[in-house]
């Protein structure tokens, strides 16, 4: 019986307890900031999405846990949770967390934060600024964000930052690209419900054919019907997760470094996981005149500045099976802020001379 | 006996005299000779043969064209429903690429359909694909005349806008390698006849009439793929930390070199103990199959002294020889 009882606490001890102590953080930089701000044992273990703030030399720090209890931001709070909720931008917690790293020298790299700039006051102002003061964020020309903290009629702290995604998600091109396949692989085999998604009316990419619009019929559903291609390629990759119908995606993803990864994906988790990273689908056909479409999906990043482009094929004859198949290529994080300023006509000849140089 | 013999016979020579052969020719799009000598023979065979068949009201005899099997089936199934023939003897049409190989549109047709309750437009065009081994792999009509313009340049709009995404991607890519100062995967991407051009003000003394002026000049200096990477690796050494940015970024397809595209940008340089502004040149080459490579590199200050660099005199593709 002892012996029993010696077992049943040694397998508690050992099981239990590592599991009750483990805490999750979405990035290996916030596991970083925890440990070197100390305040690792006050980040909770549970799994509920949350946001909760723990003391850290007499100053507040904000925690926000996202789903199965995994840390996903830590911050100082300069930003009120109502304000947050209603206007969602990537400005807030990264500006949070800048703050905290300047503060308290959690990163040797200050280089990105060269890129933002102050009007009025500054990072030191800025920490101790509080949640509690008037906020307006505003865009400028799709390439700015400007931020403005007021009391009264009396701007505090103003400052200027780019819609660069490296700098509002506080990662690198190449941390993101991991986190996404990462992301996608586990979407790929899981059994995540879809996300869903209202699309944007009346707007397009760069040109009018790149557009979030679906294509309804005369009774005002979404045409999916094999006799019209066209319009349901389109409503597939543009419709809401739980009225479109199923696809496979057998996709190869263009990595850095020349690689290339393929995985094969229902297309509903491709498009509700891009959504979930606040991506908005638009859609524009290139070819329809043979037997396979073609077509690319962007999934448009606005507020964080990139793309993921998605270069897709779909048989006209498949169009009305249950499962439909599609091909695809896809390239990521693509940025956006360049995209205005992509085109450009062929330089004509100089009349002046200049020497050519050969390759 | 003889009389409707010799009738047919001349109804025969009567209806290859209307099936006439075609000549069909690219009229740009295409700068690989043999290749193009090749399609433009295939093509104008299979329109030759599609006229013929037309006139003579037969099956299509396809055998000899180097179809693949789904596009022969494709056009078979096609020709039970309408025949077909090409309007002109000559034709001259631009040779479109994409990553699937190669397209020709606009090949203008008419109809002649099989069954008399087709009420549709009788005068249609004619794409056909090709792979990049040369064989046809699709004979599609295209759709009516006056929407066939439209949707198709539309078409063409959305695979440019994609295309150019795609190179940004790569562009990005290549930016963040500087990030990361990973030196392997540069010297992947720098051909290995790479020209590299680095420009640098420098202040003349230039003697005017009453006194000594200093004038800022931009100087350049050439350096091949292993001097270009030999100095960046002690600049790598050098600094902890380094940040690029592009921003501005241009990509213009090459008008002379299939799969060449220049894209000019201006590039922000952050580094521990250096930072600096300015235009970069690149050079790209997109080849199927293989990672594109930067074949020219150049970099110029954003600043001559007070004065902004011209637009005029940041280097652009026509400033280098492609062989």
């Amino acid at each position: 019986m002892r012996c029993c009882y010696i077992i049943v606490v040694g397998w508690l001890l050992t099981v239990c307890v590592p599991v009750s102590a483990a805490r999750h953080f979405k990035f290996s930089r916030l596991e970083t900031a925890a440990r070197m701000l100390g305040v690792s044992d006050s980040v909770r273990t549970d799994t509920l999405a949350y946001t909760y703030y723990v003391l850290y030399k007499h100053q507040p720090l904000k925690i926000r846990q996202g789903i199965r209890g995994r840390v996903e931001h830590i911050g100082i709070p300069l930003f009120n949770h109502d304000y947050e909720a209603a206007f969602p931008s990537p400005v807030f917690e990264c500006l949070e967390y800048l703050t905290l790293c300047q503060q308290y020298h959690l990163t040797e790299n200050t280089l990105p934060l060269a890129d933002i700039k102050f009007f009025t006051g500054s990072w030191s102002v800025l920490f101790g600024v509080g949640d509690r003061k008037t906020v307006t964020l505003e865009t400028v020309k799709d390439r700015y964000y400007l931020v403005t903290w007021q009391e009264g009629r009396q701007t505090i702290v103003q400052l200027a930052l780019p819609v660069n995604y490296e700098l509002l998600t506080c990662m690198s091109r190449k941390q993101l690209c991991q986190d996404f396949v990462c992301r996608l692989n586990e979407v790929a085999s899981a059994d995540a419900p879809p996300v869903d998604y209202q699309h944007p009316q009346q707007s397009y990419y760069l040109i009018p054919e790149i557009t979030p619009d679906q294509n309804i019929d005369s009774l005002g559903c979404l045409i999916f019907d094999r006799s019209r291609p066209q319009e349901s390629m389109a409503n597939l990759m543009l419709a809401a997760s739980h009225v479109a119908p199923l696809a496979t995606l057998q996709l190869e993803l263009v990595l850095d470094h020349d690689r290339r990864e393929r995985l094969s994906i229902p297309f509903r988790r491709w498009n509700a996981l891009c959504r979930s990273f606040g991506c908005q689908p638009y859609f524009g056909l290139e070819d329809s005149s043979g037997e396979t479409m073609r077509g690319v999906q962007i999934m448009c990043n606005i507020p964080t500045g990139y793309d993921h482009v998605l270069y897709v094929e779909c048989q006209k004859d498949e169009l009305g099976k249950k499962d439909i198949p599609l091909k695809a290529t896809a390239y990521l994080y693509v940025p956006s802020s360049n995209v205005k300023a992509l085109f450009a006509s062929p330089k004509k000849q100089q009349s002046r001379t200049k020497r050519q140089n050969k390759i | 006996m003889r009389k409707p013999l010799l009738l047919i016979g001349l109804q025969w020579i009567l209806l290859s005299a209307m099936a006439q052969n075609i000549d069909f020719k690219f009229s740009g799009g295409i700068s690989d000779a043999d290749l193009s000598a090749v399609m433009e023979k295939r093509v104008s065979g299979l329109l030759t043969e599609l006229n013929a068949a037309c006139a003579q009201n037969r099956e299509l005899q396809l055998a000899s064209f180097h179809l693949t099997s789904r596009a022969s089936q494709s056009l078979q199934l096609l020709w039970k429903n309408f025949h077909f023939s090409c309007n002109d003897s000559k034709i001259r049409q631009l040779c479109l690429q994409d990553v699937n190989g190669y397209e020709i549109r606009g090949v203008a047709i008419t109809l002649t359909p099989m069954g008399s309750n087709f009420k549709g437009e009788l005068n249609r065009e004619l794409t056909i694909c090709f792979a990049p081994d040369k064989e046809i792999t699709g004979v599609h009509m295209a759709l009516a005349n006056n929407s066939f313009a439209s949707i198709v340049g539309k078409g063409r709009d959305v695979t440019d806008t994609r295309r150019r995404l795609e190179i940004l991607k790569f562009v990005e890519d290549f930016r963040s390698y500087y990030d990361e100062k990973d030196l392997e995967a540069l010297r992947n991407v720098y051909s290995d006849d790479a020209l590299i051009i680095t420009g640098k003000v420098i202040h003349r003394r230039n003697l005017g009439h009453d006194q000594a002026q200093m004038k800022p000049e931009i100087v350049y200096s050439k350096q091949n793929k292993e001097q270009y990477l030999s100095s960046l690796q002690r600049v790598f050494q050098n600094n902890k930390f380094i940040r690029v940015q592009f921003d501005s970024i241009s990509v213009r397809r090459h008008p002379a070199k299939a799969g060449f595209y220049a894209v000019t940008l201006h590039q922000k340089w952050q580094s521990s103990n250096y930072s600096d502004d300015g235009y970069v040149f690149l050079l790209w080459e997109f080849k199927e199959g293989a990672s594109p490579v930067v074949h020219v590199r150049t970099w110029q200050p954003d600043m001559i002294g007070s004065q902004k660099l011209d637009e005029d005199d940041v280097f652009n593709e026509n400033d280098f020889f492609i062989p």
